[in-house]
């Protein structure tokens, strides 16, 4: 192709003029910046072209797209185009073509090449939109599969609910937590499968972030498992906003075992480990509870329960006995009381504590007393002994308004006193008229110990006759005590106040001594008349290391042959296992001390003991005997024990010594069952030595003549 | 290709896209109805909108021919959109063929189309990152290898700050990015402070507020504070076409009543 730029110098001069004026018209509509000398050259060439030998409708079309081409594609640039050639561009030596097609014909090939490039770019641009969607794509798809895989192996349980609380996906991992299928979760109820007690949390916790009161919580719930289980689940709740679905997700940890080291924790911190009944503070949290949650005539009601002779269990048998003892009182204990809403504890030591539900009424509180009394007194296997035990339980259900549980607990407390001094073995109602046990208590504590030295103490002395001829034989030394204000003071209250005081031993010996005394005086008047002095001795001074000798020395001092001494002693303080007491004993029985056995038949039924200790007599307990008399309904089985242990003490080389003997009947019973003596209101009420002197001095059986010593318990 | 690592945005072309708004000023076609819409609705209230568009470009254009001129053979320009005539890579070439750019942009489909046409070239990159995750794009460029963070690098952020409001930390977006380019290298950027007037402003904004970038006008103090820790070659901070106007070159693109502020610093 011919460069028009080698024509004619005036057509050269011709082209110079079109492309400068050309140029300054596309320029002013350009997208791109663009040099004016560069663009003149540009369009100087196009327009040589136009102008030249070859010039037509090729040439015409091909400089059209070339401006689309250089990237003048402003609609205007067409217009500027012909408006800067339609007059100016001179027509080819050739002459064929018209300037107005020649026009026409850059036209056609500037529009061809617009809608080419238009077109063009347009593709392209889709096709980005299309790639750049195929890439979200398979970024999402990615971060589906790594989160597919996150959901699915995740160890956390997960699930996503809608806003109705449904389960609308779940993961194994809270399957395997729940148990149950994952397709069996579809659909259901978060708040549906945790427990009836927590799905007010639930459900609280799930519309919090539902109307987005709150971004996110947190909550343990228990959830219920197929198999009647539970779950215990730390739930972390948060929204998932896509679009307007308001879903919520919900991740699970499996909180069970900690929860059950917890509960079990806590369990510990509020029950006793030898029971595992609740312990005081769980019992003091449940007063406090009832306190501060009761109706204005609403009253609580308590047992307070002390085992009876519990030391001497200990003392006997050990504390593995003793624990044994606890045990099965405390199961017994809880076996009665089933009631629901009703709480059995163990204070500490052998005292117990029973809480009613609200709203008891006295009655039933009585109730379970009463069974708790009988289910006590079974003989209990202990370190290889069946041990007869007996509680005695206080009562109270106080209406005072405003009470405090302590007041309460006090309450209780005195009537258990109550019944400790009525003899254990019983229940006592709280009763506030009656008067203040409690402060009478300490107002004895502190005057016992002075009492010994201001000789508030004194002995009665109880004759023992033999039945055949009414003969006193021997006499039981009682101790009294009288008290400067409260007078005669129950043995049950201060026997037990002396061992609190540590004071038992210092009291025994007095005992011992001083009955010893009289006991010479007797036999220095009376000769082997004169009738032996019993005294009864407790386990724990048959514990006492030294009281053989001690007993010894003290019979040499006071001058009385040790055959007129006969210790007393109970068979649960015989039956330890100790040989300390055993030796103490055949020590004292090879220098002809008495050994007799108290209240025989109320206490173990292990008998081996009768083989291996020095025992002379054994006595019957009164309450053996009360039945004796006609019309008792115990008669029968009463008459055949008592025929049963004359028999037994016979057949050892035993005497038998019948208490409690009240009626000339069951004197008369007894002689003609053979029993060997007596004692008892119809012989002789408990009075002064003197006494003694006069019956063993000959004066007979008329008990008319004795002072009376009535007792009187608080 | 990086991917984002989490899951994407959707690609809606139902929404307008600023870079292919532009891309209707600068007389391309890589755009839809929705953006040549938005073009037509702001040339209604800012009829110089072609011409500020114009002016961009051409500024670009000096920039980068300033910089290649001044040793630069490393560009990151991030919001570079639809790629159009006289990309950076081919101002920068006509001076060192040698030069290596990454363009960055958020937009999937500017990114797509860029990868399209640079599919051949090994001497430049395009990633799809946030400005508003710049350590997300100094990632991107370290694994790419592309550019050598220990020489400099000219950081281009032209037309792209005024899409970046105040509550994404622009001003620490910037420090993060230029503190790990070494001495010597240069921040360009240029950002609108006002347009025609108050009610034009509103309006183009509101129109903007259609798209997912809205726009956030800052003033000429605002602006400056981006050149923290540089130092802003003559003649400072000033109207876009008043940055080094080249005489040779002939553009229309003087816009009236608008403050589009322009700037080259170099990091000393």
């Amino acid at each position: 192709m011919t460069d028009a730029a080698d024509g004619p110098g005036a057509a050269s001069a011709g082209l110079d003029e079109i492309a400068q004026y050309w140029a300054r018209l596309i320029a002013r509509i350009s997208y791109v910046p663009v040099r004016l000398d560069d663009l003149r050259q540009v369009l100087r060439g196009y327009a040589a072209r136009l102008a030249g030998a070859g010039a037509g409708q090729v040439v015409a079309r091909d400089v059209g797209a070339a401006l689309v081409a250089d990237g003048y594609t402003h609609t205007d640039a067409v217009q500027a185009t012909i408006a800067a050639l339609a007059d100016r561009l001179p027509i080819g030596p050739a002459g064929v073509t018209d300037r107005a097609a020649l026009l026409g014909g850059v036209a056609a090939g500037y529009a061809r090449a617009l809608r080419e490039r238009t077109q063009s770019e347009l593709e392209s641009i889709i096709r980005a939109v299309l790639t750049a969607r195929r890439s979200a794509e398979q970024a999402r798809a990615a971060s589906e599969a790594r989160f597919e895989a996150l959901f699915v192996s995740s160890a956390s349980g997960i699930c996503v609910v809608d806003l109705e609380n449904r389960i609308v996906q779940a993961n194994p991992a809270l399957a395997r937590m729940l148990d149950r299928p994952v397709a069996e979760l579809d659909r259901r109820r978060l708040t549906g499968l945790s427990q009836p007690d927590h799905r007010a949390a639930v459900e609280r916790a799930l519309e919090d972030l539902h109307i987005r009161r709150r971004a996110h919580a947190e909550l343990d719930a228990a959830f219920s498992r197929p198999d009647g289980g539970t779950v215990w689940l730390r739930l972390s709740l948060a929204p998932v906003r896509h679009d307007a679905m308001a879903h919520l997700v919900v991740t699970a940890q499996d909180d069970t075992e900690r929860y059950h080291l917890q509960s079990a924790l806590s369990h510990q911190a509020l029950h006793d480990p030898l029971t595992n009944l609740p312990n005081r503070t769980l019992l003091l949290r449940r007063l406090d509870e009832l306190a501060g949650g009761r109706q204005p005539d609403e009253h609580i009601g308590i047992c307070y329960l002390d085992l009876d002779g519990f030391k001497t269990i200990n003392d006997s048998f050990g504390h593995a006995a003793g624990d044994d003892v606890l045990r099965t009182v405390a199961g017994r204990l809880a076996e009665c009381v089933a009631e629901p809403g009703w709480l059995a504890g163990r204070l500490g030591g052998d005292e117990f504590v029973i809480v009613a539900a609200a709203g008891t009424e006295l009655d039933q509180l009585v109730r379970v007393a009463e069974r708790v009394v009988s289910a006590v007194r079974e003989p209990i296997p202990a370190a290889g002994h069946q041990l007869s035990v007996s509680v005695s339980i206080g009562v109270t259900d106080d209406r005072i308004p405003h009470s405090q549980p302590s007041d309460l607990m006090r309450a209780a407390d005195i009537a258990l006193y109550w019944a400790k001094a009525a003899g254990g073995d019983r229940y006592e109602i709280y009763d506030p008229n009656r008067h203040d046990a409690q402060a009478l208590r300490s107002t004895l504590s502190s005057g016992l110990r002075s009492a010994l030295q201001s000789g508030d103490f004194a002995l009665r002395y109880q004759p023992i006759v033999r039945l055949a001829d009414g003969v006193p034989i021997g006499a039981e030394v009682l101790l009294r005590w009288t008290h400067p204000e409260h007078g005669p003071i129950a043995p049950e209250i201060f026997i037990d106040l002396a061992e609190e005081l540590g004071l038992i031993g210092q009291l025994g010996r007095w005992v011992l001594t001083r009955g010893c005394r009289e006991a010479a005086g007797w036999y220095r008047e009376l000769g082997d008349r004169a009738p032996f002095i019993s005294v009864n001795l407790s386990a724990r001074q048959l514990h006492d290391v030294g009281l053989a000798d001690e007993l010894l020395r003290t019979l040499d001092e006071v001058g009385l042959p040790a055959h007129q001494l006969q210790l007393e002693l109970t068979e649960s303080a015989l039956l330890g296992p100790a040989q300390g007491p055993a030796d103490a004993l055949e020590a004292l029985a090879e220098h002809g001390v008495r050994v007799a056995v108290d209240d025989f038949g109320t206490g173990y039924s292990n008998l081996a003991y009768l083989r291996r200790l020095p025992v002379r007599e054994l006595k019957i307990a009164g309450s053996f005997i009360e039945g004796l008399a006609p019309g008792h309904p115990s008669t029968p089985a009463d008459r055949q024990i008592v025929a049963s242990v004359i028999a037994l003490a016979h057949g050892l080389n035993l005497t038998v010594t019948a208490e409690g003997v009240e009626t000339e009947e069951q004197a008369h019973l007894l002689r003609t069952m053979g029993c060997d003596h007596a004692q008892g209101w119809w012989f002789a009420r408990p009075g002064d030595p003197e006494v003694i002197n006069r019956m063993a001095g000959g004066r007979g059986g008329d008990q008319a003549g004795y002072s009376v010593d009535p007792v009187t318990t608080h | 290709m990086t991917e984002p690592d989490w899951a994407p945005d959707d690609i809606d072309i139902d929404r307008p896209s600023a870079s292919r708004i532009y891309d209707v000023w600068l007389g391309g076609s890589h755009n839809f109805e929705v953006d040549r819409e938005i073009a037509r609705q702001t040339e209604l209230a800012w009829p110089d909108s072609i011409r500020y568009a114009r002016a961009n470009r051409a500024f670009l254009g000096r920039a980068v021919r300033f910089l290649a001129a001044q040793g630069i053979r490393q560009f990151l320009d991030i919001g570079s959109g639809i790629p159009t005539a006289n990309n950076v890579h081919e101002v920068a070439r006509r001076i060192d063929p040698d030069v290596r750019v990454v363009y960055v942009d958020i937009d999937p489909v500017a990114v797509a189309h860029s990868r399209a046409i640079l599919r051949d070239d090994d001497r430049t990159a395009v990633l799809q990152a946030d400005v508003r995750r710049p350590h997300d794009i100094l990632d991107q460029v370290r694994r790419g290898a592309l550019l050598d963070l220990d020489r400099p690098v000219a950081l281009l952020l032209v037309a792209l700050m005024h899409f970046i409001q105040d509550s994404d930390e622009p001003y620490e977006s910037v420090t993060r990015l230029a503190d790990s380019l070494p001495s010597g290298s240069y921040l360009v950027l240029t950002q609108g402070a006002s347009g025609a007037s108050p009610e034009a402003d509103e309006r183009v904004r509101e129109l903007y507020r259609r798209t997912p970038t809205p726009l956030t006008p800052r003033n000429r103090a605002e602006i400056e504070r981006f050149f923290t820790g540089f130092e802003l070659v003559e003649p400072g901070l000033v109207n876009l076409p008043d940055w080094r106007p080249d005489p040779t070159v002939e553009v229309d693109d003087r816009f009236s009543g608008a403050l589009i502020y322009a700037g080259v610093g170099r990091k000393p």
